[in-house]
Order: structure tokens, then sequence, then C-alpha cells
């Protein structure tokens, strides 16, 4: 606890730097899990995606700075995923119903956001592995947003 | 922050790269799918459910002098034959209905109301002319998701229902300028075979004579349509043949 308050008043602080206790490691990989989770049911619906992320979202205000950094990060990846899975459900639905006819356009997208669905996947599994162990997995781009946003 | 949007443009690089890599491919060809593949498979389901609630009037006595009235009126307007099935349904209901599929359903009930070959040509002519116009292509497919979703809530159960729905669901999204377009082509595919194009319109006034509904629900104004074909111009004014024979035709009633 006390090198923890030593580590807070530090501005110049890095993730990389933070020595998590075992019930950090195991709340902050649990947030990729619920990640992993929010993603699998939110994929046939989106709605529940954006409850997630909101759920997400309110984790993360409460605590310590490994905590808050690894669900800020998981949230972010979410939402590049979330836009993306949501433009795909209504053009899938409105194919379905027959609003519009299938395109190679469409497939091409299918294609291009599972190609991405999956990097998430992976990207997912590996910090939830890597968080539990007390390592930090930098994402490209969301690792770099989540240092602006998560500071002390 | 520049680090975030060098990154941030990094990825959305990426991202839109490999979108426009999957973009040159055309998939479609590649998997030998077409636009419509949705629709005409659910046409195709909706069809065979439907085609299994009928009770199908197999008689050759019936089935063979309509086919030839069917074929004469293909072949005399550059129709193909083969992509166009007509089937007689053993229903009491005055009712003749162009579906999913390029499938025309025509009811015993209907038949037994014509009083010619010509008039039960105008009949199949109104309601070919409704595909071959392209006015049951658009709505139809919408029209067969709906089915689709009757059919999960009902649980398969009610196929007459089912079928009533389709004609009623039909015959609403054809408006009332596209019902005069279809009897005025129809007049035309009869004049083709030569047939008189005016019985289109006794057909018309006798739907409205008998006091049939069923038909006619969205030919609200029959008498007013039947004016509209009589107005038409055709060169020749007959003679006009005769398709079947009087034997024929009389058995093709009998046998209903
Ligand atoms: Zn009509």
């Amino acid at each position: 606890m006390e090198s923890c308050e030593i580590h807070i008043n530090e501005s110049s602080l890095r993730i990389e730097d933070v020595v998590p206790y075992e019930d950090e490691k195991e709340r902050a990989s649990g947030c990729y899990i619920m990640s992993l989770v929010a993603v699998m049911i939110g994929l046939p619906m989106p709605i529940i995606n954006l409850v997630a992320t909101g759920i997400f979202y309110l984790m993360s205000r409460k605590g310590t700075f490994f905590v808050r950094w690894n669900s800020t990060q998981a949230l972010i990846s979410q939402v590049p995923l979330f836009v993306m899975n949501n433009i795909l459900f209504w053009w899938t639905i409105r194919i379905l119903f027959c609003f519009s006819d299938l395109s190679s356009t469409y497939i091409a997208y299918f294609i291009t956001v599972n190609l991405y669905n999956i990097y998430d996947f992976v990207e997912t599994v590996l910090s939830a592995v890597n968080t539990r162990k007390g390592k930090v997995h930098r994402w490209y781009l969301y690792g770099t947003i989540t240092d602006k946003i998560c500071k002390r | 922050m520049k680090k975030i949007l060098k990154e941030f443009f990094i990825s959305t690089l990426l991202f839109f790269g490999i979108f426009h890599v999957t973009l040159q491919v055309d998939w479609l060809n590649l998997f030998h799918l077409s636009p419509t593949i949705v629709g005409d498979k659910l046409s195709e389901w909706v069809w065979d459910l439907t085609y299994k609630g009928l009770n199908e009037v197999k008689n050759d006595n019936v089935r063979l002098p309509i086919d030839t009235l069917v074929h004469e009126m293909c072949t005399a307007n550059g129709i193909d034959t083969t992509s166009i099935s007509v089937v007689i349904s053993r229903n009491p209901d005055v009712n003749a209905f162009a579906t999913v599929g390029r499938h025309i359903i025509v009811n015993t009930g209907l038949i037994e109301k014509m009083d010619n070959e010509a008039q039960l040509c105008a009949v199949i002519g109104h309601e070919m002319a409704h595909l071959e116009l392209g006015h049951i292509q658009s709505g139809i497919r919408q029209q067969a998701i709906f089915q689709v979703i009757l059919i999960l809530l009902t649980g398969n159960g009610n196929i007459d229902s089912l079928i009533n729905i389709t004609s009623q669901m039909i015959s609403n999204s054809i408006t009332r300028a596209k019902e005069n377009e279809a009897d005025k082509q129809g007049a035309r595919f009869l004049y083709a075979m030569h047939l008189n194009p005016m019985e289109m319109a006794n057909t018309l006034e006798s739907f409205e004579s008998y006091g049939i509904l069923s038909y006619i629900s969205d030919h609200a104004d029959s008498k007013k349509r039947a004016e509209n074909i009589r107005k038409m111009h055709f060169p020749h004014k007959g003679p006009y043949r005769q398709i079947l024979s009087q034997e024929t035709w009389e058995k093709l009633k009998n046998s209903l």
C-alpha cells in the first residue's frame, strides 16, 4: 500500500513501472475477460456491447492505477469494434430483410471487420493472460491513448 | 498527442488498406452468389410452403388445356414458357394471383365462372402482365420476409390463411395505376395470340355482375377498368380463333 502511494505522486509514472498486487492483477485481467464476453454476446446484438461498455466505464472510475489503466485500455479497444460491428450488424439485417442486395462491398467489409475482430480477440486474450501475470500488454494506439487519459 | 495522431493515422490507413484490398475481389462471382440470393431463397421457401398447402388439381383434363393456353400466350408474346408456372388450386374462392418465383395460382372457383377460354386467358394474362411488368418483383421480397416471420410466429400451422395473406398483401402492394397497366398488357397478350382482347373487359365486367369481391378486392371499380379496355384500339377486329376444341373446354369445366 505504501509503495503505491509513493508511485501515485509521481507524475512521470509509466504503467510498466507499476508493481501490481495480486487482487489488482485479477481485477485488471477480469476487465479483458469481460470485454471478450461482451463482444461474443454483442456480436448478434450490438446493443449489449453498448451496455457492457457503460459498465466498463463505471468500473474504470474506481480502482487503483493498474486496474484503471487496463480497464481503460479494454474500454477504448471496444469503441472502434462497437462502431464497426454495429455497421456490419445493421447492414446484415438490411440484407436479410431484403432492403438491400448482397454485394461484393458487403462481403469485403464483412471480411475486413472479421479480421479486425480476430485481431482484437487475440490481443484481448494476450492482455488477459499477461495482466494476470502482472505484466502490461500494451496495444498499438490504444495503449498510447490510455497513457494520455490515465494519469497519476 | 503527436504519437497518438501518428498511430491513429497508421491504424486507419491499415484498416482502409485492408478494406481496399478486399474490395478489389469480386466476391459474388467468386462464390457464385447472386445479389438477390436472400430474397430468392426466401421466396423459394415461401413457395414450397405455399405449394404444400395447396390442393393442386393434377387431372390432365384440366392441366393439359391450361398448359396449352399458357404456352400459346407465352410464345405469342415472347415470354419464356419455362420461366412461368401456372398452378391450379382446388379452391372455391374466385381468385387468381401471381406470387413469388413467377408462379401464378388459379383457383378452380374462378375457372368455373369463366364462359370461354379467352376469359380464362384474360385472367391469366392479367397476372402474367403483373409478372412481366415487374409489379410484383419489387415488393415481393419484403412480402416473403413478412410471410416467413408469420410462419415462424404461427409455427407453420395455418397454410390456408398464409396463402390468403400472401394474395392479400400482393394485391395491396399493387397500385390502381398498375392494375390498369396489367389490364391493358393482358389485353395485348390476348390480341397477340389472336384472341378477342375485349374479353378482358368482359371478364372485368362479369366479376362485377357476380358481385365477386375476392379476386377484385383491389379492383374496386372494375366497370371503369373495363371501359379503359374498351377504349383501346386494336388494328384488326377478328376473326378470332379458338385454341381449345369445344369438347376439351367442356371436359375441363366438368373435371373441376
Ligand atoms: Zn391485378
